[in-house]
């Protein structure tokens, strides 16, 4: 999608405050510091996702969340997302040790939790008021993960830009990708305003 | 002492609110992860409150919080979500909910907003 230079910088600042308070919100809910490594936009549907396909297909754990004009992926390994999860249900060890797909159900709800400042300051700069759904997660390979989040494209609705964001932090040994997916119905409808 | 449903879809944020609830000497009478399992719950316990979750699976907080006041409407509903736009509480308090409590949250924020709730 053609995107001005002003334009574009203009939504990876809003997305970049964005990712700040992600990773605010983050460090509440695991009770450790996090901050943000990196964001980067790419406008090309086929160029950036290489580097993720090509890497080892080691399993990861994906939480998949949309909103009316685009949608979220968050991945962690599997020693992230363990670390995270006994960050995150500390103070109810005991009941959710046992709870099958305990890592899943609980990085789906710190993905709820940590998207949704996010949505709120993206839907406050375009004006707009977004829901999120509710998370579906679960372990496979990035690839997979991938597959799943761009399926909706191949649907007919188009891919106007993709941002890669890397949280981490360093005092609970850990780090996410996430990636913000737009659709280009929404991109337009932002860069005309 | 209060009876209290918890309604989420996530079962980790559910044993977080009945575990906290029941700390805080509330009886939680049930669980529930969608709108069905909901209304049966609410029939059969007929509870002081209800906390509900925004986004579900299945059904929006919305769908939930207007067949639980077709049914009572009385019934106590306090809204839990990681939702921040404020004008998103302003139209589900519209639609008859009791007030709202951000995730993540404490205890004692949590104790203070059903507090609040059941003196609506």
């Amino acid at each position: 999608m053609n995107l001005s230079e002003d334009a574009q910088k203009a939504l990876t600042a809003v997305v970049a405050a964005g990712a700040a308070g992600c990773a605010s919100k983050l460090g509440e809910v695991t009770h450790h510091e996090w901050s943000v490594d990196g964001v980067t936009v790419s406008l090309d549907e086929a160029g950036p996702f290489a580097e993720v396909l090509a890497s080892v297909a080691v399993d990861h754990y994906g939480s998949h969340l949309s909103f009316p004009g685009g949608s979220f992926l968050v991945l962690c390994s599997g020693k992230s997302g363990y670390l995270i999860t006994s960050a995150f249900t500390r103070d109810v060890q005991d009941r959710v040790e046992s709870m099958p797909k305990r890592e899943a159900h609980a990085l789906g709800e710190v993905s709820n939790i940590m998207l949704n400042p996010m949505l709120g300051h993206l839907a406050k700069a375009w004006g707009m008021s977004l829901i999120i759904s509710s998370p579906k997660s679960g372990l496979a390979s990035q690839r997979e993960h991938l597959s799943r989040a761009l399926a909706r494209y191949k649907e007919g609705t188009p891919l106007a830009s993709t941002f890669f964001i890397k949280l981490v932090s360093r005092q609970l040994f850990s780090e996410c990708l996430l990636l913000l997916f737009l659709d280009r119905s929404l991109v337009e409808k932002i860069a005309a305003r | 002492m209060a009876k209290i449903l918890v309604v989420d879809d996530s079962p980790i944020t559910r044993a977080m609110i009945s575990d906290f609830l029941v700390m805080s000497g509330h009886q939680v009478i049930g669980e529930a992860e969608d709108l069905k399992q909901t209304l049966a719950a609410y029939s059969a316990h007929h509870p002081d409150l209800v906390t509900l979750d925004l986004s579900m699976g299945s059904e929006d907080g919305f769908t939930v919080l207007r067949a639980l006041r077709a049914s009572d409407a009385k019934a106590k509903v306090l809204i839990v979500s990681a939702n921040t736009q404020l004008e998103i509480y302003d139209d589900l308090i519209k639609e008859g909910a009791t007030g709202f409590i951000t995730k993540p949250f404490t205890i004692a924020d949590l104790v203070t907003a059903v507090t609040k709730g059941l003196g609506a």
